[in-house]
């Protein structure tokens, strides 16, 4: 205590003002952060993306001075919007000078979205609920079905792009015709035609994706059902309430968090899709599969159209934030209604 | 434990004859010895279905990794070849460096691990317990970037790279991912569930700012570090977008674009391929039977980004 007074009050000497203790941890505060907020998050982030929002309203080539720009307004915009309003259905809209290309890119990622989104997360959750159930093995399960998760995504889009999904010889197709398996479901993962056939290519995507990340987000499941206390499932049983009543009584408004976020994360994810679509199809047959992420790399670096590259970049950016934020809003109000 | 629970806590005699009925009568005894075996066939056959449906795939790759063009096109299928065609994949090693592509993968992999790990410490911890003005809205902006989608800030990112003369070296595909707000989010959320106290005893003693996070801070958020560190590493090998703009000359490849050009030097030569698929699995899957447990609750604590 003495020790205390002698060295660390005031009393002995006079204290200058860099020697304050505020100070000292306002100035190591400033080195831990500063120089990585500058570098990374204001170098490498902010300002690329105010310089892609800039682009968006000229013409540029990548290649020519920044100063020969030409300015152009929404001239990107016009085009990309009307697109979309001329591939809404029935034919409501039939606008000139519109990008269809670029519209049915978004519709493409969209529908990737939604199937891989229900895919996943379904299938994730049944895995979860049985996983959950085990009494023996579940370390094992979780295991196996989350292997596929750390292998590298281009190793299996490139196995099933050229052995298991090849229409004449591959396996998936010679498995089904020996255990006879209904033309729906084969229908319903991508079969029989899987990449070759544009009605089924995204499909076929869809199914690899699925297996691959279904145990992802099992994981997840799994970690939000160990924190359902059993004494709520012993109570319902108690109470005379069966299997599935527990399950959308008990277990469904107690994963609400935990499925929230999956959404979220997913559609994220999910609508910048571009490497399984760059190394099975390229964005064929038939553009079928050409999804927007693999439009603005064609476009940007393939075609050196680097304004309109950054147009679509940000009305998918716009796009994203929209939904997630409907979403978390949407979910949050169901909450409160719970 | 759920009748004894139950009985322990219910004060009337009504309650206490329910669960007796419900749980100890033989009819009822009998038909949930029968529930629970038929609850256990199913979680059998699912465990088998499962364990089939994903390990064919990769077994199948692997196989077919030694067969010849006409025994992985047989029909019907073939399960063993007939020779063990080794030379697939020296064929394979032959038309890239598919060496360095690994070597390449694990240096990158690495420095980004070390990039985040340390950005995301410092940044974490003065998030965490250090008061400074301007705190609050650095921290909340360093947050805002985790809605951003890396495509919007690739085509600037590519001409920065472009005019720094970067392409064709390690730095462009280094430099980016040195710092994540997932990472400084991740680390600030541990940090603060270090005692504070804890910190201020240290620096009583005389102990650096430097020695604070090195000696006591980071030794009690090793597990979030760690998960953080395998986050990082897998991520790096699977995106495809950014190696392709910035690595044009093979010895630059990371072993992900190393396939992607295999494939289109090697187009239907699906054996030839799938010797070059088996050989980029491998490292991740030894590690992944190395480090399983760990890899799975890295995944539970880090899982909510994706």
């Amino acid at each position: 205590m003495a020790t205390q007074v002698q060295f660390g009050d005031s009393l002995s000497y006079k204290r200058r003002w860099y020697k304050s203790l505020a100070f000292r941890e306002a100035m190591w505060g400033y080195i831990f952060t500063v120089p990585v907020f500058l570098i990374f998050f204001i170098g490498l982030v902010g300002l690329p993306i105010l310089f892609t929002f800039y682009l968006t309203f000229f013409n540029w080539d990548g290649l020519s001075p920044l100063a020969n720009m030409k300015f152009i307004g929404l001239w990107h915009y016009g085009r990309i919007i009307r697109g979309m309003l001329n591939t809404l259905p029935f034919g409501l809209f039939n606008l000139a000078d519109a990008d269809t290309r670029a519209a049915e890119a978004f519709w493409h990622a969209a529908n990737f979205t939604i199937g891989s989104l229900i895919g996943q997360l379904s299938l994730g959750l049944a895995m979860a609920l049985v996983v959950h159930q085990a009494r023996r093995g579940v370390g094992f399960m979780r295991l196996i079905f989350f292997m596929p998760v750390v292998l590298p995504g281009v190793a299996i889009n490139l196995l099933f792009a050229n052995v298991l999904y090849q229409p004449l010889w591959g396996l998936l197709n010679q498995l089904f015709a020996y255990f006879h398996v209904p033309l729906s479901f084969q229908n319903f993962l991508g079969g029989p035609g899987w990449l070759l056939n544009p009605a089924t290519a995204m499909r076929s995507i869809i199914t690899m994706q699925v297996w691959q990340w279904a145990g992802y987000y099992m994981i997840l499941y799994l970690a939000g059902l160990q924190s359902i206390p059993e004494t709520y499932y012993d109570a319902a049983k108690v109470d005379g309430a069966n299997a599935f009543q527990r399950f959308w009584h008990i277990t469904l408004p107690l994963l609400r968090p935990t499925i929230a976020l999956t959404v979220v994360v997913n559609i994220i994810g999910s609508m910048q899709v571009f490497t399984p679509v760059q190394l099975m199809t390229q964005g064929g047959p038939a553009r079928a599969t050409e999804v927007t992420v693999l439009l603005i790399f064609n476009t940007t670096f393939g075609y050196f159209k680097y304004s309109y590259g950054a147009t679509m970049a940000f009305i998918l950016f716009l796009i994203i934030l929209t939904l997630s934020l409907l979403q978390l809003r949407l979910l949050r109000a169901g909450e409160s209604i719970l | 434990m759920g009748r004894d629970e139950f009985i322990r806590q219910s004060d009337s005699n009504l309650a206490r004859d329910m669960a007796k009925t419900r749980l100890d009568s033989p009819a009822l005894l009998g038909s949930l010895r029968f529930r629970s075996l038929l609850t256990g066939l199913f979680i059998l056959a699912f465990a088998l279905v499962g364990t089939i449906t994903m390990f064919l795939p990769i077994f199948w790759m692997a196989i077919s990794g030694f067969k010849s063009l006409e025994e992985i096109r047989a029909i019907p299928p073939q399960l063993f070849p007939e020779v063990w065609l080794w030379q697939n994949y020296v064929a394979v090693w032959q038309v890239t460096p598919l060496g360095r592509s690994f070597l390449n993968s694990l240096f990158i992999g690495l420095s980004q691990v070390a990039g985040v790990v340390i950005t995301s410490t410092m940044a974490g911890y003065a998030f965490a317990k250090l008061r400074f003005p301007g705190r609050d809205i650095m921290f909340v902006m360093i947050l805002s970037t985790l809605m951003v989608p890396f495509f919007l800030q690739a085509i600037p990112l590519f001409v920065i790279m472009a005019r720094l003369g970067w392409i064709n070296t390690y730095q462009a595909q280094i430099v980016p991912f040195l710092a994540s707000g997932f990472g400084i989010f991740l680390m600030r959320q541990f940090m603060l569930t270090v005692p504070t106290e804890l910190i201020d005893a240290a620096r009583i003693d005389g102990c650096s700012e430097f020695g604070v996070l090195w000696r006591i801070v980071l030794p009690l958020v090793k597990s979030a570090a760690a998960a953080l560190s395998i986050f990082v590493f897998i991520s790096s090998w699977q995106d495809l977008f950014w190696p392709l703009l910035v690595a044009k000359q093979a010895n630059y490849y990371p072993i992900q674009q190393a396939i992607y050009f295999i494939q289109g030097q090697y187009d239907a030569n699906e054996h030839l391929l799938m010797a070059a698929g088996t050989m980029a699995i491998l490292p991740p899957l030894i590690m992944f039977i190395i480090l399983q447990e760990r890899m799975v609750q890295g995944i539970t604590l880090t899982g909510l980004k994706g």
